[in-house]
């Protein structure tokens, strides 16, 4: 009989997990033998973690063809165009980014045997492999669930990980240790019968301090960030936020959430959530679109009325008897950093890349992972350190980094020469250089753009160039996305960058949008806006353009996004407007590939005929026309004319809508009469669709033109700059069709 | 043993000569030509990381990669997907597959005859903990199919020496021809 890792994990598996693993794997035989179906497959391997992967409906373009992948299993698909064979995508949840050498050697293992050996740290603390086979999935799941680390829920419409301060416990800022608080909300939601028929994702992320980022709680469906009220712990808690397309920051739902109503909240929301959520049309699924519909106050009625409806729960509190569960306990004494042998190069990361905690005599270090990636060789090395130097506390972090915390500060210099021995002792760790990216085209479907290509470049001109440096340039962060759903969380970075593409005759072009007046701190405080789309090509001209314009200009003590605000957007965007051309295929071909990626950036069949490069369709100057507008929209919007701007963003699409139709027949200059056009040529025959978000975009112009608005609010104007900057970008790709 | 998940590395001669970034290109078109055996899917590069798998053209049966992570860099030919046939013969089959690829990339022309590869040696490593971990009697049970696989290589004489005892690494070997050979090509015609 061939030995299987469920007959040689034995107990060591939680029977609950055990048993989760084993429906799975009937769930796999099933869909094998056609008795489930695909759909409802897919949502099962979702909620295990088991996500799709670029190229997995079996069609890829080789730069002169799409070819098709003949894989054995044929017609056999995991989810709708997704064949069975293709390889995928393991997301692996990390609650909070807590880890230990064990666990860090299993998912090495794991990568060995199941991936390509590589460990991807992303922005929300997770880990991802990717390349694995579906039917090697119940084999690492048992592996994984053996340490104590289970990949249900993490992705599909559930609650996904659990994010929490990288800092929590040893933070010189934070109000209390946040840690116990997250594990325990994490455990509780985990598998929760209110927590199952939810219409889209739900994210929750904690902070120890309103001032410091690590916890982005402002961009999470709740956030909670801890607050002390008269001697007593509780929290700051938010509703609403998120990322995506259109970003929303989260609203104050309570000033002060006593501690022991955390849990019992987070379950009185799901239920709402579940109850009043969108079910059908995933586009406007998020929590913050139901918050957004009915109106905070309403909202918070709703919940509150279900609070109190909720059957009591002994474990909303049993965990709070036991707080310090979470507490970890250094190896070493705490000993200052005192006259000890320096290896060379340890200044710099010193510098960059350690934090003294509030305990004295030790520190926390970071271990700056290029593009968030490491090897499992570099995992078993890490864990070996780990027990070397803290014993246990290991902690992921947004930023695609490798915390050891409780470093005793005496041993920096030799945990230094270890790291990198590995390879691993880079500094820049929170710097310009220490880029953050999505997986984007790499192995993205949603991917536009190579974001991982273009981190990777500018990280390597940045890096050159740190020791010269300016310090206020030093410190900005840069944040990648493939696309405009913004997992590189490009909205809250000094430069943001996600990906589009634009056409040049009739050759498509890599560009990525450049997204100013982010902010990082104060949790995700405010939001960047697109300001130009640049080929990507050009991307790293503009980082270059805009620090050394910040340096020349900057006035004493002003920061990066002081002085974006100081000159407005309008001068940046003149300052990147020559950026923002493209030169002729012949003249310069690189601009039709995307960076380390040699493939032509088309759509493979397009033929070229003479003079393509020129030629440029009234439709290309209507939406050149209607990207100003957004644009002006902005600018007005910054002005304080809030109607004024959102009449612009909505005009903006009235424009591109209406250049849209031009293309088809004649059409009045009356927003009604284009709307109705729209809706009939490019709504209902799905030309303006998008192959993942649907109708979504259409449908923000479509709700523009219903709902004008009266009195709107800074936010919402904001919003509706954002979402028009998307139907444009949608404009875009539809003329890709046409 | 019914092993299926293994890999073989051949080091590069001069390592130093080479750029990894050129790998890029050169996989993007070997799957235009499909120009080596298996359903070849996408290239993933990794050319950021040290001591990494570096450019891998990764395939549904196995990947390809210029490795750094095993040892020095060589090409590493990653098997995947189960095979039929005989242990010894799914080995060999994995060796002409990565020796296939190594006399190519010699032949490439961004390289201009600067990258060769060690027909000396190789490194064989069985992904596979549950079926192989990496103990002395693992390594046992792998020999007998492991030596009829090299002998193929290697028809003379050669050595085969289990490397690092850490029960967390994967179960390695080097495989030592004790006999002068010429180069991959040559080895490449004894298994064809």
């Amino acid at each position: 009989m061939t030995p299987s890792w469920k007959d040689h994990l034995g107990d060591r598996v939680p029977a609950d997990l055990a048993r989760e693993i084993e429906i799975f794997e009937n769930e796999i035989a099933l869909r094998k033998q056609g008795k489930i179906d695909e759909k409802v497959f897919a949502e099962t391997r979702l909620r295990r973690g088991a996500y799709g992967q670029r190229y997995d409906n079996g069609q890829r373009n080789d730069g002169l063809r799409t070819q098709t992948l003949a894989y054995p299993s044929a017609d056999l698909t995991k989810g709708p165009s997704t064949l069975w064979d293709a390889p995928g995508m393991q997301r692996i949840k990390i609650p909070y980014g807590g880890l230990n050498p064990l666990q860090l050697e299993a998912l090495a293992e794991c990568a060995e045997e199941y991936s390509d050996g590589i460990l991807h740290v992303t922005t929300r603390q997770d880990i991802q492999l990717h390349y694995v086979h579906i039917e090697e999935t119940p084999s690492l799941f048992r592996r994984l669930a053996a340490v104590g680390i289970t990949t249900r829920e993490a992705c599909g419409n559930t609650v996904r990980n659990v994010t929490g301060c990288p800092l929590a416990g040893v933070c010189r800022t934070e109000t209390f240790d946040v840690t116990p608080y997250a594990k325990a909300t994490a455990k509780f939601l985990l598998g929760h019968k209110d927590t199952q028929s939810f219409g889209r994702k739900f994210k929750i992320a904690f902070s120890g301090c309103a001032e410091n980022a690590c916890g982005l709680a402002m961009m999470h469906d709740v956030g909670a960030v801890a607050k002390v009220q008269d001697g007593k712990r509780g929290f700051e808690f938010f509703v609403g936020g998120g990322l995506g397309s259109v970003p929303n920051q989260a609203k104050l739902f309570d000033g002060f959430l006593p501690e022991q109503e955390l849990l019992p909240m987070c379950q009185a929301i799901s239920r709402v959530f579940a109850r009043l959520g969108e079910k059908k049309n995933r586009n406007t699924a998020r929590l913050k679109f139901l918050v957004n519909k009915l109106g905070l106050d309403e909202f918070r009625k709703l919940v509150l009325e279900e609070r109190k409806a909720l059957p009591d729960d002994p474990a909303w509190t049993a965990y709070l008897k036991n707080l310090k569960v979470t507490d970890e306990k250094p190896i070493k004494p705490a000993k200052a950093l005192n006259g000890q042998a320096k290896p060379e190069g340890f200044d710099a990361w010193l510098k960059t890349n350690v934090y003294r905690q509030s305990q004295e005599g030790y520190a926390v270090a970071t271990v700056t992972l290029p593009l968030g990636d490491f090897t499992a060789r570099q995992a078993r090395a890490l864990a070996d350190a780990a027990r070397k130097y803290v014993g246990e506390p290991i902690r992921l972090t947004v930023e695609q980094n490798l915390l050891f915390r409780w470093v005793s500060e005496a041993d920096l210099p030799a945990l230094f020469g270890d790291l990198r021995a590995m390879g691993l002792g880079e500094p820049g760790a929170g710097t310009i250089v220490d880029i953050t990216a999505c997986p984007g085209t790499d192995t993205c479907k949603l991917g536009i753009s190579s974001s991982r290509g273009l981190a990777g470049e500018l990280r390597t001109r940045l890096a050159s160039r740190m020791i010269a440096m300016d310090e206020a340039v030093r410190g900005l962060k840069i944040k990648v996305s493939g696309c405009f759903n913004s997992c590189g969380q490009h909205h809250v970075a000094d430069l943001g960058f996600y990906g589009v593409s634009r056409k040049k005759g009739s050759w498509t072009v890599p560009h990525f949008q450049v997204l100013v007046g982010g902010q990082w701190d104060h949790n995700a405080g405010a939001y960047g806006l697109a300001v130009i789309a640049v080929p990507s090509k050009r991307i790293p001209e503009v980082v270059d353009r805009m620090t050394d314009a910040f340096l020349r200009e900057r006035q004493k003590g002003e920061t990066f996004q002081g002085w974006i605000k100081r000159i407005g957007k309008a001068k940046v965007r003149t300052m990147l407007e020559d950026l923002s051309g493209i030169p002729g295929h012949d003249e310069n071909p690189s601009f039709f590939s995307d960076w380390r990626d040699p493939r032509e950036y088309t759509t493979g069949d397009m033929g070229v005929g003479e003079c393509a490069g020129e030629v440029v369709s009234p439709l290309d100057f209507g939406l050149a026309a209607a990207e100003r507008e957004a644009f002006e929209a902005q600018l007005t919007l910054e002005s304080g004319d809030l109607e004024k701007a959102g009449y612009q963003a909505f005009h903006s699409m009235f424009t591109a809508a209406k250049e849209l139709v031009l293309t088809k027949k004649p059409v009045a200059d009356f927003a009604p009469t284009v709307a109705n056009e729209f809706r009939t040529l490019f709504y209902d025959t799905k030309l303006f669709w998008d192959p993942f978000a649907g109708g979504k975009f259409a449908q923000y112009f479509f709700h523009a033109m219903e709902n004008p608005p009266s009195r709107p609010t800074a936010e919402a104007v904001h919003r509706l700059i954002e979402e028009a900057q998307l139907f444009i970008e949608a404009a875009h790709s539809c003329r890709l069709k046409l | 043993m019914s092993l299926h998940k293994f890999c073989v590395k051949i080091f590069a001669e001069n390592a130093s000569a080479v750029r990894l970034d050129a790998f890029i290109p050169i996989y993007h078109r070997w799957i235009q030509k499909q120009a080596v055996e298996g359903l070849l899917v996408d290239v993933a590069d990794y050319g950021h990381l040290p001591q990494s798998p570096g450019v891998m053209l990764v395939a549904h049966e196995a990947d390809y990669c210029m490795d750094s992570m095993e040892g020095p860099l060589g090409l590493l030919y990653n098997r995947k997907a189960p095979a039929g046939g005989r242990l010894s013969d799914r080995i060999a089959a994995a060796f002409r597959a990565a020796l296939g690829a190594c006399v190519k990339l010699e032949n490439e022309p961004e390289f201009q005859g600067k990258l060769r590869f060690n027909a000396g040696g190789a490194v064989f490593i069985a992904n596979d903990r549950l079926l192989a971990p990496n103990t002395e009697e693992a390594f046992q049970a792998l020999r007998s199919d492991l030596s009829a696989a090299v002998a193929k290589v290697y028809p003379g004489n050669f050595e085969l020496r289990r490397i690092s005892s850490d029960p967390r690494s994967r179960l390695t070997v080097q495989v030592g021809s004790l006999e002068p050979v010429r180069d991959v090509s040559a080895l490449l015609a004894r298994l064809s």
